[in-house]
């Protein structure tokens, strides 16, 4: 089940947009979402949209693909709409069913919350699943750099961030590596009340949390024996190159932003 | 009780681009109070074939009959915690799994959870604990301040209180120390031999392989190639070499011997059977 998510997942590939500067690909989605909310009626969102949906295509993915990795979230954008489409008021009435009424104006509201809620996920997870989470980190090392100037220890939080990314998929396995031993005990987490499988986590959790801390200790030995002592004198053996693809992403980025921003009534 | 396998395939991720056939339409048996070895190189199926025999994984296809109870498909968890009752399964590196606040209650956990009640579990830990050589005096502190090898033997004691009929071993001895190795394999054999039940060792140590399993079974890439005396598998170099398995240390330096002329009239299968030929072969070279 968790290995068809697809939320901060990498699909490594070589398709332009994999291969755009990572830090270009943030600033772009960064711009998105505000462009999200320029969009006021119904040309504005079929150009997000297209927008969207050419950059799956650019990236080489099938929207089925997407589909299918999303379907946890589509629940939350389903709850959306139908929040909208109970509780926002005014237009005409289309349906009165005495203790609730669903007016035209909470169907328009729904459909477009629900439209950015919808391309702001999927823009955010086309960005994940194009680009590896160690240039994602690099990136945003980068662009944070002028935080240092107020002190924010950058390389510190980026190193932090790339130690937590690499051990997802280890902590992953280490998981189902002990719920397998607990269940060979006889432990049960699929049948009896809530109370009891809820009991049945403290195995699993436990020797988890004891191996992690294990883990974190030997990987801060490591690091320490071989010399590391934060950013000082350090250089990346990923150099981020910035083209004038990148440059140009971005400003295609501002103008169709322009664009959005004119058309809006 | 006896294990059969029938025509059982199992694949994972089905369905999906990472869709991966990891046993191939298996059919055998696994006989009541019989030593089994499971042999095969890295990514043969050996682990999906254990976890198949005690209902962590289901059958993609076929089925799985343990005793009188089926797996298929789509059995239901309530007959599945029937099997871990039956089958036990001592996983590698077992001290992974210990969480209770002391030894006692941990080896405890394993019991209560198939139903029995708290005397009869804390009598059963006590009685395995002991025989594992684990000391009264630590019955009550944590387990987490033991050292690696005790904690290996109260997480196998955790195992062997629950009773199974069938114990499957999972690389019992990975990272112990030789002398370790040695005490928890003898541990093993003489709980198979006192208590009858059916062991199922799978490991890369051929020469454990070779000493202590009556029979063996060997897989290849999801498929069963071999299954048959241990004896007659393991002195087949030319099989073993095939599937890129080491001969055990034992048989390849009677062989080496009988090259130099040394013969021995059987291969033997553990070291006290080795000095004996030799000692025979000497006195009767001396003659």
């Amino acid at each position: 089940m968790l290995s068809k998510m697809l939320l901060g997942r990498y699909i490594p590939g070589n398709s332009m947009v994999h291969r755009f500067d990572p830090r270009a690909k943030i600033i772009a989605v960064f711009l998105f979402m505000i462009i999200v909310f320029f969009a006021n009626h119904w040309t504005g969102y079929l150009l997000l949209v297209l927008f969207v949906l050419s950059l799956t295509k650019l990236a080489g993915l099938s929207l089925v693909f997407l589909f299918n990795g999303l379907k946890l979230i589509l629940l939350l954008i389903v709850f959306t709409f139908m929040m909208h489409l109970f509780f926002t008021k005014g237009g005409t009435v289309l349906i009165d069913a005495g203790w609730f009424t669903i007016e035209s104006e909470g169907v328009i509201r729904g459909i477009y919350i629900t439209i950015r809620l919808a391309m702001l996920i999927l823009i955010t997870t086309l960005l994940t699943l194009t680009t590896s989470p160690l240039s994602l980190t690099d990136a945003i090392e980068r662009i944070c750099r002028p935080l240092k100037a107020i002190k924010v220890p950058v390389h510190e939080i980026a190193m932090m961030m790339s130690i937590s990314l690499r051990f997802i998929p280890t902590l992953m396995d280490e998981t189902e590596k002990i719920i397998k031993a607990q269940s060979a005990r006889g432990s049960t987490f699929m049948t009896g009340s809530l109370k009891s499988r809820l009991n049945a986590l403290t195995p699993v959790f436990i020797p988890l949390f004891i191996s992690a801390f294990k883990r974190a200790e030997e990987m801060a030995m490591a690091m320490e024996v071989r010399g590391y002592q934060g950013e000082e004198g350090r250089t990346n053996y990923r150099v981020l190159d910035w083209q004038w693809k990148d440059t140009f992403a971005i400003i295609l980025m501002i103008l169709f932003g322009i664009v959005l921003f004119m058309i809006r009534q | 009780m006896n294990i059969q396998l029938e025509k059982l395939t199992s694949i994972y991720h089905e369905n999906t681009p990472f869709e991966h056939l990891a046993l191939n339409n298996i059919t055998t048996e696994f006989k009541e109070g019989t030593y089994y070895g499971i042999i095969g190189h890295t990514g043969s199926g050996k682990s999906t074939m254990i976890q198949n025999l005690n209902g962590l994984l289901l059958p993609s296809y076929g089925e799985v009959h343990i005793g009188d109870i089926t797996l298929r498909r789509k059995t239901k968890q309530r007959i599945i915690h029937l099997v871990k009752k039956r089958v036990g399964m001592v996983f590698q590196f077992p001290e992974h799994q210990l969480f209770e606040e002391s030894v006692i209650k941990d080896v405890m956990f394993g019991p209560k959870n198939i139903g029995m009640d708290e005397e009869t579990a804390r009598e059963k830990a006590e009685y395995y604990l002991k025989l594992l050589n684990v000391d009264r005096a630590l019955f009550d502190i944590p387990p987490f301040d033991l050292s690696g090898g005790q904690m290996r033997k109260v997480a196998i004691a955790g195992i062997l209180a629950m009773e199974p009929e069938v114990l499957i071993l999972d690389e019992p001895t990975a990272g112990l120390d030789p002398l370790s190795h040695i005490e928890t394999m003898q541990l093993f054999q003489k709980i198979q031999k006192e208590m009858g039940i059916t062991v199922i060792l799978v490991t890369h140590d051929m020469n454990d392989v070779y000493e202590y399993t009556d029979e063996v079974k060997l897989l290849n890439q999801g498929n069963l190639i071999r299954s048959g005396r241990t004896e007659e598998i393991l002195t087949d170099a030319g099989l073993l070499q095939k599937y890129d398995l080491e001969v055990p240390d034992i048989v390849r330096l009677t062989s080496d011997l009988g090259k130099k002329g040394i013969e021995f009239p059987k291969i033997p299968k553990n070291r006290e059977e080795f000095i004996n030929l030799y000692m025979k072969w000497r006195d009767g070279y001396a003659e």
